[in-house]
């Protein structure tokens, strides 16, 4: 049995084979590229030396076994924006070395307060829940 | 006889796939062709692509037209060179009624859409001319957003019986590289660098040259007619000042923090990798992967300090030009060919016209290469040249290059320049090694067969557009 068989059988012990991982193949591979101890998931230890940044753990560990499976993964995966990441790492980084041309900080637009495309949580893909701004349809 | 040529003729016609139904061109911005499986990296860092190649056409040399997302998709799009289409600054737009392969498509009866991750492909700079529908995502975006949206299209493509042409993109691999979650350190667990939390900024990436950051660099922006506030093209040339002067504060990178900012794009490319397997899980979900041709590309590479930045704006070596392309037709006969000859991103337009057995319209100079996917003769010119915002452009045969620098690109003063080559503004490099092992050489040193086939090359492709 291939070790990719193996991750398979664990997310079907682990969330049900239904409803099933909308991208299994996503998670399988994320898992396959990241877990280093060969236990088929992530542990806090192991998070902490690949994630950026480092907290984070607990809130993707939604089962609360100190793991992140791979539909764990997977759902973290789906849900979180690299753009959005990008953005309040950037401001991050104004923040400490300050803005690099000198104006003040963009603090962003708190979470689902913004109004239009790129400012709030409604303009991030949700698969399955319709359109984001600017969809075609 | 006859019966035999009859039998061996339809055999033929039944290795050939029919016409596709859909096409689907997929753009990873800033995608260097050496950073993915196929082209050499290690096979776990873009299985997806190794996967399309390994059951299609692999393009080994291919070079972009410019060296910035702008003027290579204006490009891409039109076969055009940058400099057909004006002036090559951020204040580029393709004119209004030149053909471009989404015009074409449309114009044939094709349903045509556009999902773009915003930046310098958003529609303010008419790179939407020909497709029916035209979505932006966030400015610099990711395929996290511009797929799903992709997948919404398709839904309603799938509901139809008209053929589709799908050009999706994303700045996944772009600076700042950063992603969220176990992508981070994926090449580099338990890094804790100074570097660690000074990578969300692109604007850190433009502080470093020659293995140091210079923190207190000053940097200065202008604002194009649209608006839009860019970083002054100057700003290399400033930096490289800065470098020199011992009184700059400098941080040395140490390996570590190299290995970190290269792991950083690797986990970046294998990111967009992910995401081109749920596109290509996407389109079989809704039975359309079976009739679909796929071509993947990227606008241009990434310098990762091979000639001392960490960007692309600043050269046109083959770490800034030399891009994927790959081309994957379910059905078709050609498994795994790997088609070696000098080819453009000017040829992929031509290319899916082909494949679509449209007309190619006669302002695209491209080369049409679905003829040669099996790894015959493309008859391709041999050269690819490109063009710069930095008043610049080069030249390649795949293992020589030459570069001419000192006047705007669309300018007669840069054809008098390639014509007339000299050391002041001409510089040659043997680039027939791995991105960032050319090695310069001296104008006079060149052979005069390969300085002419150089030159021929730059100006037949600066003439195919009319005359400067």
């Amino acid at each position: 049995m291939t070790r990719g068989m193996w991750v398979w059988m664990s997310v079907c012990l682990g969330v049900g084979c239904g409803p099933r991982l909308e991208h299994p193949e996503v998670a399988t591979r994320i898992l396959a590229e990241t877990d280093q101890d060969g236990d088929d998931a992530i542990s806090p230890e192991e998070y902490a030396t690949l994630a950026l940044p480092r907290q984070g753990f607990a809130p993707l560990d939604t089962n609360h076994d100190r793991r992140l499976d791979a539909a764990e993964l997977e759902k973290a995966f789906l849900t979180s924006s690299p753009t959005d990441f990008q953005d309040e790492g950037r401001r991050a980084v104004h923040r400490k070395y300050g803005h690099p041309f000198g104006g003040p900080v963009d603090e962003g637009v708190p979470r689902g307060k913004g109004k239009g495309k790129g400012k709030g949580k409604d303009s991030r893909p949700s698969r399955g829940k319709g359109p984001p701004p600017g969809a075609p349809r | 006889m006859k019966r035999v040529v009859a039998i061996l003729g339809l055999l033929a016609a039944c290795a050939e796939p029919p016409p596709p139904h859909g096409i689907v061109l997929v753009s990873i911005d800033t995608l260097r062709a050496d950073h993915t499986s196929p082209y050499g990296a290690p096979m776990a860092a873009t299985p997806t692509l190794s996967r399309l190649a390994a059951e299609g056409t692999l393009f080994e040399r291919t070079f972009s037209q410019s060296n910035e997302t702008l003027f290579s998709h204006a490009s891409l799009f039109t076969s055009q060179l940058p400099s057909d289409l004006g002036r090559v600054d951020y204040d580029l737009t393709i004119p209004d009624g030149t053909p471009t392969v989404a015009s074409a498509l449309s114009d044939a009866g094709w349903t045509t859409g556009g999902i773009v991750a915003g930046g310098h492909l958003a529609r303010v700079f008419g790179l939407d001319d020909g497709f029916q529908t035209y979505v932006e995502g966030q400015r610099w975006g990711t395929f996290q957003e511009t797929e799903p949206m992709a997948a919404r299209w398709l839904d309603d493509v799938a509901a139809g019986d008209d053929p589709f042409f799908l050009f999706l993109h994303s700045y996944d691999c772009h600076a700042p590289y950063t992603k969220p979650h176990v992508f981070g350190r994926l090449s580099t667990p338990g890094y804790d660098g100074f570097m660690l939390d000074r990578v969300h900024d692109s604007i850190t990436y433009e502080k470093i040259y020659n293995g140091a950051l210079y923190p207190d660099l000053p940097l200065s922006q202008l604002v194009n007619d649209r608006g839009q506030r860019i970083l002054t093209p100057e700003v290399h040339a400033q930096l490289a000042q800065h470098a020199a002067d011992p009184a700059s504060r400098r941080l040395t990178l140490s390996k570590d923090d190299i290995a970190f900012l290269k792991g950083l794009y690797a986990s970046a490319a294998l990111y967009a990798d992910l995401w081109l397997q749920v596109l290509l899980d996407d389109l079989a979900e809704r039975n359309l992967l079976d009739t679909t041709t796929i071509v993947v590309v990227s606008d241009h590479g990434e310098g990762l300090l091979d000639h001392g930045y960490f960007n692309h704006r600043d050269s046109l070596h083959d770490s800034a030009t030399q891009v994927p392309f790959i081309v994957w037709r379910p059905g078709a006969s050609e498994k795994g060919v790997r088609q070696r000859e000098v080819t453009r991103l000017l040829d992929v337009s031509p290319t899916i016209l082909g494949l679509a057995s449209i007309d190619i319209p006669e302002t695209m100079q491209g080369v049409d290469l679905s003829t040669c996917l099996d790894g015959g003769s493309c008859n391709t010119p041999g050269t690819a040249y490109s063009e710069a915002v930095l008043e610049m452009t080069s030249v390649t045969d795949g293992v020589m290059r030459m570069t001419v620098t000192g006047a705007p690109a669309h300018t007669h003063a840069m054809t008098t320049r390639i014509q007339k080559p000299a050391p002041a503004f001409a510089t040659v490099w043997d680039a027939g090694g791995a991105p960032g092992t050319e090695q310069a050489m001296s104008l006079l040193e060149l052979d005069p067969v390969v300085l002419g086939r150089l030159q021929a090359g730059a100006l037949q492709a600066r003439r195919a557009g009319g005359a400067r």
